[in-house]
């Protein structure tokens, strides 16, 4: 496989329910080895756009490519992190089980055997919750189940991760581990996140993207006050950070 | 035949209570109970008008569950009335005394024939067939409609599976309390078990024993002081209930 070729192609999309417009012949490309951060206001489109590179909604105009298929094809190399979801955490389901349900990807039928133990394993290794492996989810804490879903996403090894929101439960975020957790994996695969959390902008990622139904592609991370005006559509204050990453360009000493 | 019948119930119990799709399955059972008027009006063996009309119930509130999501609420409503209503019709207009309705709408577990116990064991093997084979599959759609939807499972598909075999069960549930209370039995022994396990499979397991539980003892004591064995029993999963709840608060 061409390591130099697109993984995931955005092309002109657009979509929306009778006359709104919620995505806007949106265009972007990822590469395998890209972190790229989309962020914008709620009902800027986010989620949607997920939703339409995952195949679970079509664009009527435009079109996305993933690994060179369409989305419903090219899914299966996806690792996928929904939005955390506090609603209906009471299902009684283990921790190993929520992991292996992503085995039903490529095998439907599959029994959980000595191979699937050690995979599941693997993954929860690989976020660093093992020992949770036999506790049920609803005894956890929320930065734990979101790590779950994450060990979920990993059981196949995928080629490109997407988190939808993965700071949005509090004590997660605290947990100093996932960002350096993110950029150990973004070392196999590539990282799309979607985030409301600048000061995970800052620290982690690659490449930025603000999107409020249109995007605005970024693929260094100097971004001025006005694409932040743009984007969120009010003046807002702004924090710089330190080395070595600067998200937000000098106020005046840019273009 | 309260065993076999406490074997689908806790099964498909489970997968009610956990997906809380109780209102749902109380639709299909009231439904039957059109299929059981038409079938006194045709004159065949009344489960199977029930079966008949308990899944074309499911393939409906299927399609409503996935293209109506808004007006799912209100259609719930209007199928159960509806199949009521059917089914007092086409009561009417039979020839003939329809003696045995009570026994469809309060349950008549004491007197069983031949045929009710064929229909319940084919019914029983088919839910235990079905719900071995496509275990993983059924708990991926359960947990996470969407998600497993991006796993390229055909959720439509199992969705109006599940409902299929909900309306097997609930057509069996008719024979032993009757439509009125369909819904109680379903639900109440799969709900008990859910305080007390936190393990699906235990959890059917449970909901078996619980059932069984209620049943014999319904029926035992509707032998013994003479009245329906139908309210026994449901007074019984509900005892059974209460008690689970306690032991939530002892944890």
């Amino acid at each position: 496989m061409n390591a130099l070729l697109p993984i995931l192609e955005v092309h002109n999309v657009t979509f929306g329910y009778k006359e709104t417009h919620v995505l806007e012949n949106v265009s972007f490309s990822i590469n395998p080895t890209d972190f790229l951060a989309i962020i914008g206001p709620n009902g800027g489109g986010k989620t949607t756009l997920i939703k339409l590179i995952m195949g679970t909604l079509s664009p009527q105009q435009g079109s996305i490519t993933v690994f060179g298929e369409t989305p419903a094809i090219g899914r299966k190399y996806i690792g996928y992190v929904p939005q955390f979801n506090p609603i209906d955490t009471d299902y009684p389901i283990q921790v190993w089980e929520v992991v292996f349900m992503n085995r039903l990807l490529h095998h439907p039928f599959q029994r959980y055997n000595a191979k699937a133990k050690k995979d599941v394993l693997r993954a929860l290794d690989w976020v660093g919750i093992a020992h949770l492996y036999h506790r049920s989810l609803s005894a956890l804490s929320g930065g734990e189940k979101q790590r779950v879903f994450l060990a979920r996403a990993l059981l196949n090894s995928p080629r490109l991760l997407i988190l939808d929101e993965p700071t949005s439960s509090v004590d997660f975020y605290a947990e100093k581990g996932f960002f350096e957790l993110l950029k150990a994996l973004n070392q196999n695969m590539a990282i799309v996140m979607i985030t409301h959390d600048l000061s995970v902008v800052s620290r982690t990622v690659k490449q930025v993207a603000c999107l409020n139904v249109k995007l605005i592609y970024h693929g260094d991370k100097e971004l001025t006050e006005k694409d932040f005006e743009e984007v969120y559509g009010c003046p807002i204050e702004l924090i710089a950070h330190g080395t070595p990453h600067r998200v937000l360009g000098a106020h005046h000493d840019h273009h | 035949m309260g065993v076999l019948a406490s074997i689908a119930c806790g099964i498909i119990g489970s997968y009610v209570v956990v997906k809380r799709i109780s209102f749902i399955s109380g639709s299909i059972a009231h439904s039957a109970f059109g299929g059981i008027g038409m079938s006194f009006f045709f004159n065949i063996h009344p489960l199977i008008g029930a079966i008949g009309f308990g899944l074309v119930s499911a393939v409906i509130m299927g399609t409503v569950h996935l293209r109506y999501k808004q007006h799912e609420d209100t259609l719930i409503g209007m199928l159960w009335a509806v199949g009521m209503a059917v089914g007092i019709l086409f009561i009417h207009f039979s020839s003939g005394y329809a003696g045995d309705l009570f026994s469809y709408l309060f349950g008549n577990i004491l007197v069983t024939s031949t045929m009710d116990i064929t229909l319940i064991l084919i019914c029983d093997v088919l839910i235990l067939i079905t719900v071995f084979g496509l275990y993983r599959a059924f708990q991926a759609v359960t947990f996470d409609e969407e998600y497993a939807m991006i796993l390229n499972l055909p959720v439509t598909f199992l969705y109006f599976i599940l409902l299929c075999l909900i309306s097997f069960t609930t057509v069996i549930l008719i024979r032993v309390v009757g439509v009125i209370l369909v819904i109680a039995l379903l639900t109440l022994p799969a709900a008990a078990a859910l305080n007390v396990s936190r393990n699906l499979k235990w959890i059917m397991l449970l909901s078996i024993l619980f059932g069984i539980f209620s049943t014999l003892t319904g029926i035992f004591l509707s032998h013994w002081w003479n009245i329906p064995a139908s309210s026994i029993i449901i007074l019984c999963c509900a005892s059974v209930y209460f008690l689970s709840l306690g032991v939530i608060k002892f944890r």
